[in-house]
């Protein structure tokens, strides 16, 4: 059994070793975040290496209040984010309006009609901006309000990427579950 | 469950606690990393001198042998300092810093820039034979801790140049719709990022290398139209799927059309529409109806234009018109029967005026007075039986003063109402004898 709180107090006082033991035991699922948030493995990788020096960095300014992992992945995922501003090309809106929610065909998808390794595809292939919206709302459960902050969007745009993102997802997930039957056959 | 909510479940459940070990060398990056931090927590002026000064000194004495050069660097060059160039190698486990001074006169400063290029020189000459492949070149300027590159942005190759990895194309686009009905002009917003070449397939056969085509789909059907987008040697492609719904055919007519129409008379409309499923009826007359096959009366004369909007299932519509339906004034409606059966008594010799319309003597009825009027009556011969000048005198029946045989014949009616307005019919009628008689 790991001692947690041993271990952040060792890493308070930058002990390599106990750096290193945190990594070891949580690099896993910080990585499962990353690779969320990055249209690549390569990216994943960065983001990372990049938010964990951030972790080991800023360790002090933990105050051993709430979850040490919940604030690991907290920076985890605002590492996330200052790679998506540092990327962003260009910054599209679109109004809330445009968007209306098509019910032509409701697929219902079990949990087991696809592996891990394909929703993340779906997801890595989402543009930018739809990736890390999704991401946060549906998975890391931010309010749209929250992520308009952060993402220094309108509350509206938000909401509406949200959408988009998911449209696309279902799409994907119909085109995967159509390649899948056909195999199948 | 609605599939909304479906599809962020299938993602929650399955990445809520999603794991995956990372490479091995991401933890040595990391570690690098931290050292280099610590490194920079020391205030400046508490900086190990005697690593800066061994490290300088064996800087400056490279430069002093390769370039004979006599440059030297000042010791308050360590206080204002700007860092340059780091390079961090494994293999050798040295590091290399070169200090520069922002502050100096404009003179030293030429000097200063001329040796960093010199020390670069010499770094890149070293580079070839000491860095392989598997070292990274960390490039950091201005703000040590924000303004670093990440590693997947910068990346030597085994020649010790630095090259600055081309972003890789991404195939991306919108379209102004995704379902539309037959033929739809649909256009194409591209939205990929670092390419140089477009190419568009509609999934029909045709192509475009326009950067926001507009493509118009005249048929119906569904089409997959790919954007492939080209970087160089690398290219990324995006599938959209379109599909373009059959418009319906809209069409009726009116169910009495052979005969004339007038304000007050029930018009019967039917619906001759196919691939429909809901149609809305104009009647001209500010009236509208949505059921299938319609009864309208106009309360006016006039002539109407009557549309048909079809709609189908997927709401596209087609639109049928009639644009010139004649409604009369029923004051002019003249009303003849199509068969009578007269008795053989002479009935009067076919006054008929103000008697009740027992249909024994053939005349017609009208609303308004007329001035002027003529009926003729032929038989299949074409010869002609009866003819009367007085619309208050119809036929009785009789032909040469005897009853006329019991068949079909022809009649013309034509003459000018009170107010001027002429009118002409024809028609045919029954003579027909009831049995009793």
């Amino acid at each position: 059994m790991i001692d947690l709180h041993q271990i952040v107090k060792k890493c308070k006082a930058y002990d390599k070793k106990a750096q290193k033991e945190l990594y070891d035991v949580y690099s896993p699922v910080l990585f499962g975040i990353c690779l969320r948030y990055s249209k690549s493995e390569a990216e994943a990788e960065d983001v990372l290496q990049e938010g964990f020096v951030k972790i080991l960095t800023k360790i002090n300014d933990f105050k051993d209040i709430g979850s040490f992992e919940g604030w690991m992945k907290r920076i985890i995922v605002n590492t996330a984010i200052s790679f998506y501003h540092k990327n962003k090309k260009y910054n599209e809106t679109y109004d809330i309006d445009e968007i209306t929610e098509k019910n032509t065909e409701n697929y219902v998808w079990g949990n087991e009609d696809f592996t891990k390794e394909e929703l993340l595809k779906v997801i890595n292939d989402l543009p930018e901006g739809y990736r890390v919206i999704f991401n946060m709302y549906a998975i890391e459960g931010y309010k749209h309000k929250e992520i308009a902050e952060k993402l220094n969007i309108s509350h509206n745009t938000s909401k509406s990427q949200y959408l988009r993102a998911k449209e696309r997802i279902r799409e994907k997930l119909e085109q995967l579950s159509k390649i899948k039957i056909k195999n199948v056959k | 469950m609605s599939s909304k909510e479906n599809t962020e479940n299938i993602f929650k459940n399955q990445f809520e606690s999603f794991k995956q070990t990372p490479p091995s060398s991401v933890w040595k990056k990391i570690e690098r990393k931290m050292i280099f931090k610590r490194f920079l927590k020391y205030k400046p002026l508490s900086l190990n001198l005697w690593n800066i000064i061994g490290i300088t000194a064996i800087i400056t004495s490279t430069i002093l042998i390769t370039q004979n050069t006599t440059h030297k660097i000042t010791k308050n060059l360590l206080t204002e300092k700007t860092v340059k160039n780091v390079i961090t190698d494994n293999n050798i486990r040295n590091k290399s810093i070169v200090i520069t001074d922002d502050k100096k006169e404009t003179a030293e400063k030429t000097n200063t820039e001329k040796k960093i290029t010199q020390i670069n020189n010499a770094f890149n000459n070293k580079s070839e034979n000491q860095i392989s492949d598997k070292n990274e070149i960390e490039v950091i300027s201005g703000n040590l801790l924000k303004e670093n590159y990440t590693n997947s942005e910068l990346k030597s190759n085994n020649e010790g140049k630095i090259n600055v990895k081309l972003a890789e194309p991404h195939s991306e686009f919108s379209v102004s719709t995704e379902s539309a009905c037959e033929p739809a002009a649909i256009t194409f917003l591209n939205e990929s990022e670092n390419c140089d070449s477009f190419h568009w397939n509609f999934g029909n056969g045709k192509t475009s290398s326009q950067k926001n085509p507009t493509f118009v789909f005249s048929t119906a059907g569904t089409y997959t139209v790919t954007l492939t987008v080209t970087s160089g040697s690398v290219s990324d492609f995006m599938s959209k799927k379109i599909t373009i719904y059959p418009k319906p055919n809209a069409d009726f007519e009116i169910g009495n059309k052979n005969k004339n129409l007038y304000n007050n008379d029930k018009i019967i409309f039917l619906n001759n529409s196919s691939g429909y499923s809901k149609c809305i009826w104009n009647f001209g007359d500010n009236n509208t109806s949505a059921y299938t096959n319609p009864e309208h009366t106009y309360e006016n004369a006039g002539n109407y234009k009557v549309s048909l909007i079809s709609i189908s299932d997927k709401r596209c519509a087609d639109t049928a018109y009639i644009s010139n339906v004649s409604i009369q004034d029923l004051k002019y409606k003249i009303n003849f029967p199509t068969a009578f059966s007269p008795d053989k008594s002479g009935q009067n010799n076919g006054y008929w005026k103000n008697s009740s319309y027992t249909n024994t003597i053939f005349h017609p009825v009208v609303n308004t007075e007329v001035s002027k009027y003529r009926l003729r009556i032929f038989n299949k011969y074409g010869t002609l039986i009866f003819e009367s000048t007085d619309i208050n005198i119809g036929w009785n029946g009789f032909y040469k003063n005897s009853p006329a045989s019991s068949e079909v014949y022809v009649w013309e009616c034509s003459g000018k109402f009170e107010d001027g307005k002429l009118f002409k019919k024809t028609g045919n009628l029954t003579l027909l004898y009831l049995r009793n008689q």
